[in-house]
């Protein structure tokens, strides 16, 4: 016999009451998780999908709609500018790099990006290295040749060697024209964890031959991503093409802050939920210790009876909630952070876009919070458990 | 003398209230390893008297002395360990804890009172064999009977072999066979213990088996004769 015995026992002899005091902690804990980790995977979400994209140069409009449009492949592709600019922007001292997208064609509706096969030599920084590796077979050398995304080379089953003909516009509906043209697969890019695991990298002569006779946009491309040649240089790039009429050069990341920036309202908004749901989680495992105590006045006053002591009165009580608390509050937390994923892997199915949250630190302070709360809520009713006379409970 | 009780007394303030005396013991003495009835009607302070005597009511005044010392104003930290090394408790109500099985509720106020469990085990082994329910030791309460259960709580209330064993209407719930069995139990484990034993009843049967009693009449205690 001993404490460890009784409180295993206590909670196992009625497991439906100790399941609903874990379940409701555990519900608690894992929405407030999973309100913090949606809150923080978004944000990074969004900005890994926009590291690669330092600045995006396409045509005079709507920024947004270059940064759907390059970044993350949504939206219907801004107009074309002309090659011509993306050996202007080759020719500036400011930039570094300058790599061309062509977009205008879809394979069972994944994106086809006509680009040029400098893309595959790209480095994002020095830490990061390149963007693009290749897990099969090489990159594309000629017109018609393809490099597929990991994530589309998984879901459509396309393997080196294989061929298949695009359709015509941004996504694929059933018994639209297909051009006539066939690509060939030659490479199988590995994960970037981004939007780019879901298209077709193709030299963008490709696009261009595919869309011959369509008039002079054809020949053009929807976003240059540039790579300054350093942090001053990219200020001076968009400062140079700041009153142009007919391009726009913008900073991804600054647009996506922008855009939080609008969102902000909502994110206070999730604030306030979080809050709102972390606070409930506390008070439902006050709730749940108050209540298991109270169930066990009657065992605490037997055994004051037969001779505990307050201290093992305490001792008991104390284990008991901590046990209930701590297992609901762990569980809770796997079950967030696997409701996160659920829906990460959703997203990604849609968009692309990697949610990536691991353990933040609000989701830290959180738990300690909640295991702090969870340590008082079991110490104040083993405590008044003791206060109480054990004549009146038995 | 074993136990001394001095014009103790409970009162407790009514929701109207009114102050009133739920129990009332004058003089109540009981020697060492003597057996004392205290009889009375239902709702005559029975049970509150014997919660004082035990440590788990405060009384309202008076003094309670065992082995000449006094034990009603003692720090509750003191009184636990008086009472889980000196007192034996059979509760009117069958008070087993339901998550444990019989061994486990008898080993459970050893483990209290600190004593060795490996002897604590056998101890308890040869109690149950001696009320019969050797082989009913890993039931839990809720799968035995009444008059087994509460054969149990005997054996937990002995386990320790306390000084003073402490029975509240030890039979209330028990037919006339058990009763008898229980009772009898109580009385000879204690006589072979040197256990003194209180036992309270309203139940005349009972009554007739012990030579004297103390009846609680109107709130007070008073002594009686048997003839």
């Amino acid at each position: 016999m001993s404490i460890i015995k009784l409180v295993r026992r206590n909670i196992m002899f009625k497991p439906l009451q100790s399941l609903i005091a874990c379940l409701a902690v555990m519900a608690s804990i894992a929405m407030a998780v999973l309100v913090l980790l949606m809150a923080d995977g978004v944000h990074s979400g969004l900005s890994t999908a926009a590291e690669p994209f330092p600045i995006v140069a396409g045509s005079k409009g709507s920024p947004n709609q270059l940064v759907l449009n390059t970044v993350f492949l949504k939206d219907t592709p801004m107009s074309n500018i002309s090659y011509e600019e993306v050996e202007k922007l080759r020719a500036n001292k400011n930039v570094a790099l300058a790599i061309p997208f062509g977009y205008g064609d879809n394979y069972r509706g994944f994106r086809l990006a006509g680009t040029e096969k400098e893309i595959f030599d790209y480095e994002i920084n020095p830490k990061r290295g390149k963007w693009l590796h290749l897990a099969e077979g090489r990159a594309f050398e000629t017109p018609f040749e393809a490099v597929v995304g990991a994530r589309m080379a998984q879901m459509t089953g396309l393997k080196v060697g294989d061929t298949f003909q695009t359709s015509h516009g941004m996504v694929q509906v059933p018994g639209s024209k297909g051009h006539a043209q066939s690509y060939k697969v030659v490479g199988i890019l590995q994960p970037v964890n981004g939007p780019y695991d879901q298209c077709v990298l193709t030299d963008i002569k490709s696009i261009w031959a595919a869309h011959a006779g369509h008039g002079a946009a054809a020949q053009g491309v929807t976003g240059v991503l540039i790579k300054p040649a350093g942090y001053a240089q990219a200020l001076a790039v968009l400062s140079q093409y700041r009153n142009s009429k007919e391009m726009q050069v913008v900073f991804p990341s600054q647009i996506i802050i922008e855009l939080f920036a609008v969102m902000g309202d909502a994110e206070k908004l999730l604030q306030i939920i979080s809050c709102g749901v972390i606070s409930l989680a506390l008070v439902i495992i006050a709730c749940t210790t108050y209540w298991a105590a109270a169930m066990r006045r009657h065992d605490n006053a037997i055994m004051r009876a037969i001779g505990a002591g307050q201290k093992q009165i305490i001792k008991i009580n104390f284990m008991q909630g901590m046990l209930l608390s701590c297992i609901g509050t762990l569980l809770g937390t796997a079950a967030g952070h696997g409701a996160f994923s659920a829906l990460a892997y959703l997203l990604r199915q849609k968009t692309a876009v990697n949610l990536t949250a691991g353990f933040t630190v609000q989701e830290g302070v959180m738990l300690a919070v909640v295991i702090l709360a969870a340590t008082v809520f079991s110490f104040i009713p083993a405590a008044a458990a003791c206060r109480r006379q054990a004549a009146d409970d038995l | 003398m074993l136990l001394e009780v001095k014009n103790v007394f409970k009162q407790v303030t009514e929701p109207s209230g009114e102050v009133i005396t739920i129990s009332h013991a004058n003089q109540l003495t009981l020697d060492k390893g003597g057996q004392l009835l205290l009889t009375g009607p239902s709702g005559s302070g029975k049970t509150t008297l014997l919660h004082m005597i035990a440590g788990l009511l405060a009384p309202s005044g008076g003094e309670i002395y065992f082995n000449g010392r006094r034990i009603d104003n003692m720090p509750e930290r003191e009184r636990d360990l008086w009472r889980a090394q000196n007192i034996g408790y059979v509760f009117q109500k069958l008070n087993l804890i339901e998550a444990l099985t019989a061994e486990e509720n008898i080993l459970l106020a050893g483990y209290f009172a600190g004593g060795d469990m490996a002897a604590l085990k056998k101890r308890a082994q040869n109690l149950l064999e001696r009320v019969g329910l050797a082989a009913k030791k890993d039931v839990l309460p809720g799968k035995l009977s009444i008059g087994e259960q509460q054969r149990v709580a005997v054996v937990r209330a002995v386990i320790n072999s306390p000084v003073l064993l402490l029975a509240d209407e030890p039979t209330a719930s028990l037919d006339s066979e058990n009763s008898r069995v229980v009772l009898g139990l109580l009385r000879s484990l204690c006589s072979e213990n040197g256990t003194a034993l209180l036992l309270s009843t309203h139940d005349e049967s009972v009554k007739q088996q012990f030579g004297e009693w103390f009846d609680i009449k109107c709130g007070r205690l008073t002594e009686h004769e048997h003839n």
